[in-house]
C-alpha cells in the first residue's frame, strides 16, 4: 500500500467516526481531509480536489462526501459481491 | 452536438469509451495537437440507467494511471455499504472520421476525433461481473446528454 492509499484509508476511518456529527450541517458537501483532520468543506468534489492539489505538494489528502447514503448501482449492487463492509 | 450511434442486442447496451483523468482535461487546451488525448485506450462500457454513478474497473484505473481521491460508499444488498476507491475523470468517445465508401487502411490509420463528456465524473472502482466490461456507465454520465434506444436494434447518445 502506497502513502496515498494509506492516507485515504486512515482519513476514511476518521471521517466515518466523525460523520454522524457532520451530517446535520454539511450533508452533501465534500470534505477535504489530511492526516486525519478535516481541512474544509466544498460544494463540489472538483473544488475539493483542486484545493487539495494546490495546498499539498505531496498530494497526501483525500476527499469524502458527507453522506450516509450508499451509491445505488441498481442491478449491479444486488448481483455482485462488492467487497468488504466498513 | 456530438452524437454516438450503435446497435444493441435487445438485452444490454455496450459501447466503447475512453476514460480521461480530470486533471489531464483541466490542463489541456482542446485541439488536434493535444498530445495526451491522442489515441486513448478504449474500454467496453455497459450502459446502466439503474446505476447512479459511473464505475470503472481496476484495469481502467491502472491503465490510465488514475490516482484515487478518496473512497465512495456503494450500496450493496440490504443495508450493507462497501467503500471503494473513488476517482475524478471524464468519459470520452473516440469516433473515426470516415465518409461513405472510404476504404479503411490496413492496420488502422484512420483519423479520429475525441468527444469528451463535459461533466467530471466522481466514480468508484468495482470489479465487473465476469470481466465482461470495464466501465459501468451510470446516470451521472447518461443524464449529461440525450439517450435514445430504438426498437430496430440501434441506440444513439447525443450531448
Amino acid at each position: 500500500m502506497n502513502d496515498r492509499q494509506r492516507e485515504i484509508e486512515t482519513n476514511l476511518q476518521f471521517f466515518l467516526h466523525e460523520l454522524p456529527k457532520l451530517l446535520s450541517i454539511h450533508r452533501g458537501k465534500f470534505a477535504l481531509l489530511r492526516h486525519r483532520k478535516i481541512e474544509g468543506f466544498y460544494d463540489t468534489v472538483t473544488d475539493a480536489v483542486q484545493t487539495g492539489n494546490k495546498l499539498y505538494d505531496d498530494k497526501l489528502f483525500s476527499v469524502q462526501q458527507v453522506t450516509d447514503m450508499g451509491t445505488d448501482l441498481g442491478y449491479y449492487s444486488h448481483a455482485v459481491h462488492l467487497g468488504h463492509s466498513q | 452536438m456530438p452524437c454516438i450511434w450503435g446497435t444493441h442486442n435487445r438485452s444490454q447496451i455496450f459501447l466503447d469509451v475512453a476514460i480521461i483523468d480530470a486533471a489531464t482535461v483541466a490542463n489541456v487546451t482542446p485541439g488536434p495537437n493535444a498530445p495526451v488525448l491522442q489515441n486513448p485506450p478504449l474500454f467496453k462500457a455497459l450502459v446502466d440507467t439503474g446505476a447512479q454513478s459511473t464505475m470503472i474497473s481496476p484495469n481502467v484505473a491502472t491503465t490510465m494511471g488514475l490516482t484515487p481521491i478518496g473512497q465512495i460508499p456503494i450500496q450493496g444488498v440490504g443495508p450493507s455499504v462497501t467503500y471503494h476507491n473513488a476517482y475524478l475523470f471524464h468519459v470520452a468517445f473516440v469516433i473515426p472520421l470516415l465518409h461513405m465508401g472510404q476504404p479503411i487502411p490496413a492496420g488502422g490509420g484512420v483519423r479520429t476525433v475525441i468527444f469528451i463528456l463535459p461533466p467530471a465524473i466522481y466514480g468508484g472502482e468495482i470489479t465487473s461481473a465476469g470481466g465482461t466490461f470495464d466501465v459501468l456507465l451510470g446516470m451521472d454520465a447518461i443524464a449529461a446528454g440525450s439517450f435514445h434506444v430504438e426498437g430496430n436494434g440501434t441506440f444513439s447518445f447525443s450531448f
